[in-house]
């Protein structure tokens, strides 16, 4: 057959690219995307955004509902917690420490657990085999325990608690990156390569990587909403963020104590969790779904 | 078997052993003096000298780490530094409380968590199914300090059927004995020892169902996958040829065999749980090791941090190291997987 397009190339796309088009025809899981990406939108302009500063008080409006009761005020819109601040600022800015923050503490452990995962799923020596033994003991250990050890060495404090999480989170990293690793070397294209006399590097960043890509970002999901959850624990008990930065997990700690006067000071902080975790676990979910159905075809 | 149960033992072994050599390092990591840190009585104290003969304070750093052993193996903790009593007394109290509530809920959310998802297993695909597993995905994502605020605002503040704080009403004159609160009731030469019971009970239920939804909730899950995935085997699709009823064929032939997935994640589970009962004890002042801890934390006390750290992690090894034997000894295809044998 004539070919019109005489630069025409069959186009093969990449296993994230395939699991992507199975990705895109889940509603829950681009609409939970979106909301992912609106959040991010919203965390990234909150300094813009916020009406009032965090930090100021209205002694005129203390403890005032939302401005969709009857007591309400349009002026804030979400009202006001127990000294008069507002709450629609607060939870702008805290979505900063909620959000924006266990965000770039994921990339950075990815970074680093996903580096060593490579080196030691590649090198299948005595070293592969004890790494591999200590990791899976230190795994039977959950993250937030971990991360709950390191603060206790260290202190509390914000600083102390990002260190911990991100030292928590490194293990998974490696653990998903070696075994996935080990698991495709022992497949015939990867032999085929070696046979070519690929070395070890192009090995690694051209035939194994796009392969285990689709399952290092579902580990990324995972650990986000690991992430979230571990940094809002750790300021709700008082040993992550500190008293006047706004933080979901802290607001909700501080909230503890007047629930029964002002039950929005609790509820909305926690429903913006809710619905951040929520989302993310969706996309983890759809995703992992995604890969399963690949693998199955 | 025997094979299987020394290797395993070897590598819980060890894993204690490398416990204790950080548990020991703890001490220079902390700030202070590191008798101080290691037995809580403070370099003033007239105590002082006392302890520092006992934990080797002049020797080098192995006859530290074998003084140190030794008190380890003889219960002498130290004290805390901050109400100066004994620390291993207090740590086998703080504990069985936490074990008590952990114990329950862990068994609340097998029950309902692995029906459930079979449950949803055996009808895929229908909306029982799309139901189920749609409150699974929202139910683990409450992070479980919420839920325990919303379960107050709801059954303590809105409608008030239970009490929200501690283990017992004061009132009971109950002692402290051995830390577990339904224990110590039964052991307690009270007159009013059913209604005391009772009060336990109410003062039990919110934080068990708590601690008890995430790792449901997870259970459930992976029940119904593991169960969905066993269902698709042929033998499942031998069973059904010869007219077995669907109730049957889920409850003989699929279950059995996904329970074997389920109980590698158990240990997860209980680390998990483990993890939250910190959470959970905080908020509903339950004198367990979590909350003990915390107080150590924020109070700086090192030998009490030390402690409830070595007995948290101890803790979540012991338990897989169970699991483990269980597994290898229930499923001897676990055995097979590794040694070839049976």
């Amino acid at each position: 057959m004539a070919q019109p397009d005489l630069y025409y190339k069959d186009n093969n796309p990449s296993p994230l690219q395939l699991v992507w088009y199975s990705f895109r025809g889940r509603t829950a899981a681009m609409f939970a995307l979106w909301v992912l990406i609106a959040l991010l939108a919203v965390t990234l302009l909150s300094p813009i955004l916020i009406p009032y500063s965090p930090a100021q008080q209205f002694s005129d409006a203390i403890s005032l509902p939302p401005s969709w009761t009857q007591q309400g005020n349009i002026q804030f819109m979400f009202g006001t917690d127990d000294l008069g601040r507002d709450m629609l600022s607060r939870m702008l800015i805290g979505s900063l420490y909620s959000f924006a923050l266990p965000l770039t503490i994921v990339i950075v452990s990815s970074t680093f657990g996903i580096f060593i995962g490579a080196l030691a799923g590649v090198d299948r020596n005595f070293k592969y085999q004890l790494l591999g033994h200590v990791f899976d003991r230190v795994l039977t250990i959950p993250s937030f325990l971990l991360a709950l050890v390191i603060i206790a060495i260290l202190g509390p404090g914000l600083g102390n608690a990002i260190i911990a999480i991100t030292l928590s989170l490194i293990p998974q990293f490696i653990y998903v990156t070696r075994n996935a690793v080990h698991s495709e070397w022992q497949k015939d294209y990867v032999t085929a390569s070696r046979l070519n006399g690929c070395s070890d590097t192009y090995l690694m960043y051209r035939v194994i990587l796009p392969n285990i890509t689709p399952a290092l970002v579902m580990q990324l999901t995972v650990a986000l909403s690991v992430a979230i959850m571990d940094i809002a624990a750790l300021s709700f008990l008082g040993l992550g963020v500190q008293a006047p930065t706004p933080e979901w997990g802290s607001m909700l700690s501080r909230s503890l104590d007047e629930v029964y006067l002002s039950p929005w000071s609790m509820v909305l902080p926690g429903i913006a969790l809710f619905i951040t975790i929520t989302s993310i676990n969706v996309v983890g979910d759809s995703l992992r779904r995604s890969i399963k159905q690949r693998m199955d075809n | 078997m025997t094979r299987f149960l020394i290797n395993r033992l070897l590598y819980l072994v060890l894993a204690i052993w490398l416990l204790t050599i950080f548990s020991f390092c703890l001490n220079w990591l902390f700030p202070g003096d590191v008798i101080t840190n290691m037995s809580g009585i403070r370099p003033l104290s007239p105590n002082y000298d006392m302890a520092f003969q006992l934990r080797g304070g002049d020797s080098n750093l192995f006859i530290q780490y074998s003084y140190y052993l030794q008190n380890l193996i003889n219960f002498d903790w130290g004290v805390s530094l901050v109400s100066q009593k004994p620390v291993w007394a207090e740590a086998t109290r703080t504990f069985m409380a936490t074990f008590e509530i952990l114990l329950l809920g862990l068994l609340l959310a097998l029950l309902t968590g692995l029906p459930l998802g079979a449950l949803a297993a055996a009808r895929y695909k229908s909306p029982v199914d799309k139901v189920i597993i749609s409150t699974a995905i929202g139910g683990y994502s409450i992070p479980v300090f919420w839920l325990a605020q919303l379960l107050i605002l709801l059954f303590a503040v809105k409608i008030p059927w239970l009490p929200i704080t501690g283990q017992i009403d004061p009132l009971y004159l109950i002692e402290p004995k051995t830390g577990s609160i339904l224990i110590d009731v039964m052991l307690s030469q009270s007159e009013h020892k059913t209604d005391a019971l009772y009060n336990a009970l109410a003062h039990m239920v919110l934080p068990v169902v708590v601690l008890a939804s995430l790792p449901s909730m997870l259970l459930l899950r992976m029940m119904r996958n593991t169960t969905v995935e066993v269902m698709q085997k042929p033998y499942v699709k031998a069973v059904r040829a010869r007219g077995l009823s669907p109730f049957r064929v889920v409850t003989r032939h699929a279950v059995p065999n996904a329970i074997q997935g389920i109980i590698q994640q158990l240990t997860f589970i209980f680390g998990l749980m483990l993890a939250n009962s910190v959470i959970v004890e905080s908020i509903f002042n339950w004198p367990g090791i979590g909350s003990w801890l915390l107080k150590a934390i924020i109070e700086r006390d090192y030998p009490v941090i030390q402690a409830a750290l070595l007995i948290l992690v101890a803790t979540t090894l012991v338990v897989n190291f169970i699991f483990d034997i269980y597994r290898g000894w229930r499923f001897p295809i676990v055995r097979e997987e590794r040694y070839g044998t049976a």
